[in-house]
């Protein structure tokens, strides 16, 4: 449309813009510039001007004082209300702030918990495009390993277009022992890498040169932790270590410093040495060969590469370098490096590995806890609020509509939750490492870092204040006002039934948490104390240094001269087993290639050292020198496995050996954890494979027998500390994240109840106040003590009695399930349940006790006098 | 159940229903110079304006744009049966307030 008339000014266009909405802008300003137009022909253009520029001054002034100033004056009303609500109700506004507080820090320390959980790996750049090299044989389907040979990096990235770069790490070393100067230690997190590890992980140098850190051999790589502590401030680069192994001592020569490693990154180490320096101790071919599966591989793709594809190609790269035959019997996978973390089926994987099902447990125990404390909030408000009826009455009559009155109430839920969350908060900047602590795992959460996490704790609070606060908010802006003025809104009857319903969901958890530590706690005492058929106590596990496992006879001979030592035996250990392959025998299924067992490497005195029975034919003997390489003793479940009527006498070998026979059956004993069950297990002589040295010691003095062994060992070796466990503590260390979980269990547990209780405790206060008159009157009508206790009591203790009957059956079948994993489990049973009922009415009852007696002991005369 | 209405809601009112379907901005401001001799501001139309749309005592209907507007859309407001209503309402209780009180008395203001 042709403009006719002139514009207001593009300024005045541009407010007016700004201020309104499409609609409202198009017949503000055309009102204006019509009026401004007949003002331009009237009078002058700047008089115009002036009174358009001073009705928009009006304009912004109104919508200012309509939009902002009003709404504050009210917010800072419905602030002050809130202040002094909370002051009228002090006792009941600090159960509200404490409980929730509690509630929120155990959350937040569970979220900062899965979220480390979840975040594994994730820092280096590509991680998307890393993967694990895995393989899985025949002989066990369905199980991926972990580790890989030294032949299969190389390869694969010669032949596969899609591989960018591939890398091995050897990182089973165990603990190392190194030697600089005078000083020598025994350190752990000491790994062999390939130099493409700098290229495919993001592992930052801090000093030195990344592309020339790995190139020659014996080159090492510390973090700044291990620099820190053995040179202090002082550059650690040229410097050397030596790196005692055996007999070897290799000098190992430092070209770089890297940062330390991020907590979670799943491959942990604080010295990293060039994978060429393993030829020292593994043989010339150690690097490119296939028999030995004792590295972990990973590969880079090129960016936009699917895995899938890659894996697709793996049969035919296996036929090409094995052979048809082979590619029947193995074959090799690939595994995201984001999912290594929490897939906890990998076999071999390394110790770091997380348990997707304790993140899921730890996550619902937060939750239910929270829940607990958000329960606490809706009880108390909903008591309250009739109290409130009269001020939500006058506002209502004022004109405040529904809507203003749902949202004042909820900005004063919101406004508790918000206080109990910074305290939460602050509470978890200080502690959250001894917390984190108390749950076995490190953590560390700081306010300001940790921007992500921290925006995650804030949403859930927010969330957990609307839930907490919809329904009080609900309830309270319906009240009729009309109704309320007259004073017949009867007070705190409304909503007791959903209130009892809410106390029954509470003391249904905490019931719940109660019995599942209970049942977790008697499970871990079962494993650790059920009879394994061997005898784990009074066992000290020596690893032996180079020179000593030479001169072992000797070294055994003068530690059983000691009159506190008992016995001594080169082993392999229970809890330490693992399977070895090879095994042949007449009318066996896969005769040329061999079938694999659980194998201990022992020797003759390891029967009578762990304690084991023989139940058939004979020991091992140091007299019978065919014993060592053709004798064999098997357990109960391998000879069942074979279906052998007789075992001792049968023709038995390992492929590379001559054909022997067994001659002994060994009385079945757990040597895996009682989460398995026994397996087929061989014993054979192999002392080059054998680093440990099981020493039984008089029960006597332990500590005694201890200072001998390591007087003995000085006698040996200088150069190296021994190093020792005990047997009973190494088996046990299986046990470690059930322990945790009874740990966890207990501190949620006690903090639900709390919660629970604080909140019955609130109820409690409130429900004999409101309820004074009626005591008086029954105490006036001649009511004991006693009588008006029970009255009380009842009402109460039924509600907790309730919440057991419902809590027990959906313990038991969770519990039922989680035991479904263990090979040896105990029957539930009643007590844990019984035992939980006891513990919650008694505190329950504790709790409501002393209300309910200062209620009934008021004298009735200054309660009734008014009426 | 009424809702309140202001003197200035109810000035507009009168307005709207005085100008019978020709109601916009400009033309209630006229009318309002017209009545009651005063320039209101534009800024002190539209608030009660939207109050009483708010209220839906006046309905707000899209007009057609015009060149001495710049092409910008008039929108026309009408008054609502629940606005006449009240009006009607307000019309009794004025004079029921006012009866009875003496022409003379209200000039001399004795």
């Amino acid at each position: 449309m042709k403009r006719i008339s002139p514009a207001i000014p593009q300024l005045a266009e541009r407010i007016l813009r700004f201020l309104y909405s499409q609609d409202y802008y198009l017949e503000r300003s055309g009102d204006l510039e019509e009026v401004y137009a007949d003002l331009v022909e009237e009078s002058s253009p700047f008089r115009a001007k002036v009174w358009l520029w001073f009705q928009i001054l009006k304009l912004c002034f109104e919508l200012f004082r309509m939009n902002i100033v009003w709404r504050f004056v009210m917010l800072k009303n419905y602030i002050k209300i809130a202040f002094r609500n909370m002051k009228r109700h002090k006792g009941y506004s600090a159960i509200n702030i404490l409980g929730l507080a509690v509630g929120f820090v155990c959350t937040f320390l569970i979220v900062i918990f899965v979220q480390h959980e979840l975040s594994y790996d994730q820092f280096h750049s590509k991680s998307d495009r890393i993967y694990r090299l895995l393989n899985s044989s025949r002989e066990e389907p369905g199980i991926q390993s972990a580790l890989s040979a030294s032949g299969y990096a190389p390869r694969i990235l010669n032949e596969f277009p899609e591989v960018e770069e591939a890398t091995r790490f050897f990182l089973n070393v165990g603990s190392a022992d190194l030697k600089y100067q005078e000083e020598s230690r025994t350190v752990n997190g000491f790994i062999f890498a390939d130099s493409s590890m700098l290229n495919v992980f993001d592992f930052p140098i801090t000093i030195g040169n990344s592309d020339t850190a790995f190139d020659s051999p014996n080159s090492l790589i510390l973090t700044e932790d291990a620099a820190q502590s053995w040179f202090g401030n002082v550059n650690p680069i040229g410097k050397t270590i030596t790196y005692l192994r055996g007999n070897l001592r290799i000098p190992l020569n430092i070209t770089a410093v890297l940062e330390n490693i991020p907590s979670n990154s799943h491959i942990q180490f604080d010295y990293v040495v060039s994978f060429p320096t393993i030829k020292n101790f593994m043989g010339e071919n150690a690097l490119d060969e296939f028999t030995i599966n004792n590295y972990y591989t990973y590969v880079l793709l090129k960016e936009g590469t699917d895995y899938r594809r890659v894996e697709e190609k793996f049969p035919f790269f296996i036929t090409r370098h094995f052979g048809q035959e082979r590619a029947d019997q193995f074959s090799l996978h690939l595994q995201p490096l984001e999912n290594i973390h929490l897939n906890a089926a990998i076999k071999w994987d390394l110790p770091t590995t997380g348990n997707k099902q304790y993140l899921h447990i730890f996550s619902g125990v937060a939750l239910f806890v929270l829940l607990i404390a958000c329960i606490n909030f809706i009880n108390l408000s909903t008591a309250l609020a009739p109290l409130r009826a009269r001020e939500i009455g006058i506002r209502k009559v004022v004109g405040s509509s529904r809507r203003q009155l749902l949202l004042q109430l909820f900005g004063e839920s919101v406004l508790t939750t918000l206080t109990a969350m910074v305290i939460a908060l602050l509470v978890l900047h200080v502690l959250v490492q001894r917390l984190a602590g108390l749950i076995g795992q490190s953590l560390s959460f700081n306010l300001i870092n940790d921007i992500n996490v921290f925006l995650i704790l804030i949403g859930i609070g927010i969330i957990a204040g609307i839930l907490a606060g919809i329904y009080p908010a609900i309830v309270l802006s319906a009240y009729q006002p009309a109704l309320v003025l007259k004073g017949s809104v009867t007070k705190g009857t409304r909503g007791t039934t959903l209130r009892k319903a809410l106390i029954i969901i509470q003391f249904s958890l905490s019931m719940l948490l109660i019995v599942s530590m209970l049942i977790v706690i008697n499970q871990v005492n079962f494993m650790k104390n059920t009879p394994l058929g061997f005898d784990k106590e009074q066992v000290i596990l020596v690893s032996l240094s180079g020179s000593i496992k030479q001169n072992f006879g000797v070294f055994r001979n003068k530690l059983l001269t000691q009159s506190d030592i008992q016995n001594v035996a080169l082993t392999t250990v229970p809890g330490r087993v693992r399977t070895s392959s090879g095994y042949i025998w007449p009318g066996g299924e896969n005769n040329e290639e061999g079938r694999s067992f659980y194998t201990m490497f022992v020797d003759p005195r390891t029967i009578p050292t762990l304690g084991l029975e023989i139940i058939e034919g004979r020991n091992f003997s140091e007299k019978i020198i065919t014993d060592v390489t053709r004798a064999y003793i098997l357990n109960e479940a391998a000879v069942k496995a074979l279906t052998w009527e007789k075992a001792v006498g049968k023709p038995f070998r390992v492929w590379d050996e001559d054909t022997g026979q067994v001659i002994g059956v060994v009385k079945d004993f757990h040597f895996k954890s009682l989460h398995h069950v026994i397996e087929p297990l061989v014993l054979r002589i192999k002392p080059e494979w054998t680093w440990n040295a099981a020493v039984r010691v008089s029960a006597a003095n332990i500590s005694k027998a201890l200072q001998t062994i390591q007087k003995v060992w000085l006698e040996f070796e200088t150069a190296i500390p021994i190093k020792y466990r005990f047997l009973d503590s190494d088996f046990d260390r299986h046990y470690h994240s059930e322990e945790r979980l009874g740990k966890l269990f207990g501190i949620f547990t006690g903090l639900a109840i709390f919660i629970a209780c604080l909140g019955l405790l609130g109820l409690a206060s409130f429900s004999t106040q409101q309820r004074l008159r009626e005591i008086g009157i029954r105490k006036v009508l001649g009511a004991s003590l006693r009588n008006i206790f029970t009255l009380f009591f009842k009402e109460f203790s039924r509600l907790v009695l309730y919440s057991l009957l419902i809590a027990s059956p959906v313990t038991y079948w969770l519990m039922a399930s989680w035991l479904g994993d263990y090979a040896y489990r105990i029957r539930i049973g009643i007590f844990p349940f019984f035992a939980g009922a006891v513990i919650i009415l008694t505190v329950a009852s504790l709790t409501i006790s002393s209300q309910i007696f200062r209620a009934a002991r008021t004298n009735p005369a200054d309660i009734i006098r008014y009426e | 159940m009424t809702k309140f209405i202001t003197r200035n809601e109810e000035i507009i009112l009168l307005a709207i229903l005085k100008l019978k379907g020709n109601a916009y901005g400009v033309s209630i401001r006229k009318q309002i110079y017209q009545d009651m001799g005063d320039k209101w501001s534009f800024a002190s139309i539209y608030q009660p304006l939207d109050n009483l749309v708010r209220k839906q005592y006046v309905r707000r209907i899209k007009g057609d744009p015009t060149a001495k507007r710049g092409g910008k859309s008039k929108f026309y407001y009408e008054v609502t049966p629940d606005g006449l209503r009240n009006l009607q309402k307000l019309k009794k209780a004025h004079e029921q307030v006012w009866a009875g009180i003496p022409k003379i008395s209200l000039e001399n203001g004795k």
